[in-house]
């Protein structure tokens, strides 16, 4: 039983009850969550275990760069693209490449679809089940329901009593077969859940519609890249080739299917803004008061910035995603970030399933070592059955990604954050409009909550976003400009001995970096630093806790063995665990097998 | 010239195409990586040219035609043509 006090400012209590969550269930990968609960059902000590590992670094080793980004976009289908996009980056970046203006509106497109496809789909598809009761919905009554419906969002035209009964008596038939699919072993009597039944049959609906319209969001990528999931990319460019003119042009990009794309892109504007963007609002009024999970939000954020507005420049100010660490809670001051500054961004591994040859100095990811060491020794149990991880020894296959020795958190909300600290006219237009609606203090977007909402308005803005670049691929192509690939550097015999390279991005989830060095034409070293590694992040050698820890911290729950307020913390984050994780040995160490029921003691 | 892995690849992309027949990887401008074959990632490259042939016809029954270690690609052409005369040799390839 200890006290412990972090130098990021909370205090670890482990005494109380152990509550251990795993597997956490609707996020990405494999994650395990034990917190200390006092007699106040507060949490006083919080530990996220990330328990897959990953392999694709090492198999990168030695192969084509060329190569890499079709690797790397299946470390996850959720975030499909962003890797690859991360990745030709850092090969162009290595290389001195320069791509197309066509190409960057093109990439642009392309991760802004993910943005709005993920935001969605996580949600309502992942994230809703936190907030909305199912069970509860039955009890609504449809005319009511669509009163609200039309009060909410006047333009979306799903919205008769009838609409809404037939809804309901799908989830009644479903409900009363017993065989409860997604929503199976939820903790629908936990008062946690605040909504009216009127607003949950409302959620619930929207829930289906999303879930049937987010296919249509993926096929912008499926006609510039081939297909979606896992589109196709290029160094030097994108694939497909313009061809408007020509007659016979099946293939490649021509004005059926741009205009297909224009119309999806204005679809996915109208069901964001009709749909997504009401019910965030909807449901916040009802939860305005619940304003846990802050977490590192309030002191340190990081975003690296993305969307080039011009091709080829990643500086700041041609970013239209926003730039900048802010740390200590100073929003007065966003500090620049250098990818090749190995006194920036650095790893640890303290306690973390891994071993570096000099302890506990971090490693900038152009020198990063994936050396497995899975030990449990001293945790409770077998290494077969963990009972209780031990965080004072190791307890996470994530590393512990630091900004200048801080933890920091990424995402929707921490680029938000910095974009309102820099004056971003969109977005700070977008945050004062939903706290006026929702009756709320700037202080209040440093919340679950916040970061809720905050992936619903970048959602918005890149919907945006994407028609802005469209418009702007047409009357490139219109002025007569079809290129889309720049061939320059494509052949290996062309390259330096030796080369490295950063790319980066913000993936839906946060930022991301691939550091890769290239030596004799092959593959030396690539390093991903993903947004749930920073998030995910167990402790530093300083005795830090990561994000997804300190946002469960000091969360008051109303039912130990039901831990929805939890759940809800560390959903927010949007977990991406395939993602976050290094890999190991190439013999396959034997991985414990953590596959208990939800709550353990 | 582009390394594209269709030719010796068996899967439907071509017909029922992706994400409700809109498009698949050859028709947006990339050549196929043969992703639905076993050992694709290992195949030499994406946007290299074939070093391993597989015969046409049923899965079960393709033998491998690997030409040497180097992998080298000189008999592609000849290798398809003669594979309904060839008889069952085989050259250890890689694996």
């Amino acid at each position: 039983m200890s006290i412990t006090k972090t130098p990021n400012g909370f205090t670890l209590d482990d005494s109380g009850k152990r509550v251990v969550v795993d597997p956490v269930t609707r996020i990405e990968g494999h994650m395990r969550a034990e917190v200390n609960i006092n007699e106040d059902n507060v949490v006083t000590n919080a530990v996220s275990s990330g328990t897959i590992w990953r392999g694709l670094e090492v198999i990168l080793k030695g192969r084509d760069p060329r190569d890499a980004w079709a690797f790397v976009q299946r470390i996850c289908g959720v975030c499909t693209g962003t890797h690859a996009l991360t990745s030709v980056r850092a090969v162009e970046d290595a290389l001195g490449i320069n791509i197309p203006e066509n190409a960057n509106c093109i990439r642009n497109i392309m991760q802004l679809s993910l943005q709005v496809h993920d935001h969605m789909v996580h949600f309502y598809h992942l994230h809703a089940l936190d907030w909305v009761n199912p069970v509860n919905a039955l009890k609504a009554d449809p005319k009511a329901t669509s009163e609200l419906q039309q009060k909410v969002s006047p333009h979306h035209p799903h919205s008769s009593p009838g609409y809404f009964r037939d809804v309901q008596n799908r989830l009644k038939k479903f409900v009363e077969s017993g065989q409860l699919g997604p929503f199976k072993n939820g903790y629908w009597s936990n008062p946690a859940y605040l909504l009216p039944p009127e607003a949950d049959l409302m959620a619930v609906t929207h829930y289906l519609e999303a879930l049937d319209f987010q296919k249509e969001i993926m096929k912008t990528r499926t006609i510039f890249g081939g297909k979606d999931t896992h589109p196709n990319w290029c160094v030097g460019g994108v694939p497909c080739p313009i061809n408007v003119d020509d007659t016979g042009a099946v293939g490649g990009l021509n004005m059926v299917n741009l205009n297909q794309v224009h119309e999806i892109l204005k679809q996915t504007k109208t069901f964001v803004d009709n749909v997504y963007i009401p019910d965030i609002l909807a449901i916040g009024q009802f939860y305005k008061g619940w304003l846990y999970g802050g977490g590192l939000s309030s002191q340190n954020v990081l975003a690296y910035g993305d969307i080039p507005e011009k091709a080829n420049d990643y500086t700041p100010d041609n970013l239209l995603m926003p730039q900048g660490a802010i740390i200590n809670g100073d929003l007065s001051k966003v500090h620049p970030i250098d990818h090749r500054d190995p006194e920036q961004i650095q790893e640890f591994v303290p306690h973390s399933w891994y071993k570096y040859p000099d302890g506990v100095k971090g490693l900038h990811p152009w020198d990063g070592i994936t050396d497995p060491h899975f030990d449990v020794s001293t945790a409770k149990g077998t290494s077969q059955n963990i009972e209780q991880l031990d965080e004072r020894a190791a307890y996470s296959w994530i590393k512990a990604p630091r900004w200048r020795g801080h933890a920091m958190e990424v995402g929707p909300l921490a680029r938000y954050i910095v974009g309102y600290a820099q004056g971003h006219e969109y977005w700070t237009d977008q945050i004062k409009r939903t706290l006026s609606a929702l009756d709320l203090p700037v202080n209040a977007l440093f919340s679950t909550l916040g970061r809720t909402a905050a992936r619903a308005l970048e959602a918005q803005w890149a919907a945006d976003m994407q028609l802005h670049f469209f418009d702007k691929l047409m009357t490139n192509i219109k002025n007569g400009d079809t290129n889309t690939h720049s061939g320059e550097m494509w052949d290996p015999a062309d390259w330096p001995a030796e080369a490295k390279g950063v790319g980066f991005t913000e993936a839906p989830r946060g930022a991301l970096g691939h550091w890769i060095r290239i030596k004799d034409t092959k593959i030396a070293n690539y390093q991903c630093v993903v947004p749930t590694t920073w998030n995910g992040s167990p402790r530093d050698e300083a005795g830090n806790i990561g994000a997804f820890e300190a946002s469960m911290m000091n969360t008051k729950v109303a039912v130990a063995e039901e831990p929805v307020e939890i759940l809800r913390n560390i959903h927010s984050f949007d977990p991406c665990l395939a993602c976050s994780t290094h890999v190991m040995s190439e013999e396959g160490e034997e991985l414990a097998n953590v596959t208990t029921g939800p709550i353990g003691l | 010239k582009m390394g594209c892995k269709g030719p010796t690849t068996y899967n439907a992309c071509s017909t029922i195409r992706w994400n409700g027949g809109l498009s698949f990887p050859i028709q947006s401008g990339h050549p196929c990586i043969g992703c639905s074959e076993d050992g694709f990632w290992d195949k030499g490259g994406f946007y290299n040219r074939l070093s391993n042939i597989h015969q046409f016809g049923i899965e079960a029954n393709a033998d491998e035609v690997g030409m040497g270690a180097a992998g080298i690609v000189g008999g592609a052409v000849a290798a398809h043509a003669a594979v309904s005369a060839l008889k069952r040799s085989q050259h250890k390839g890689d694996e």
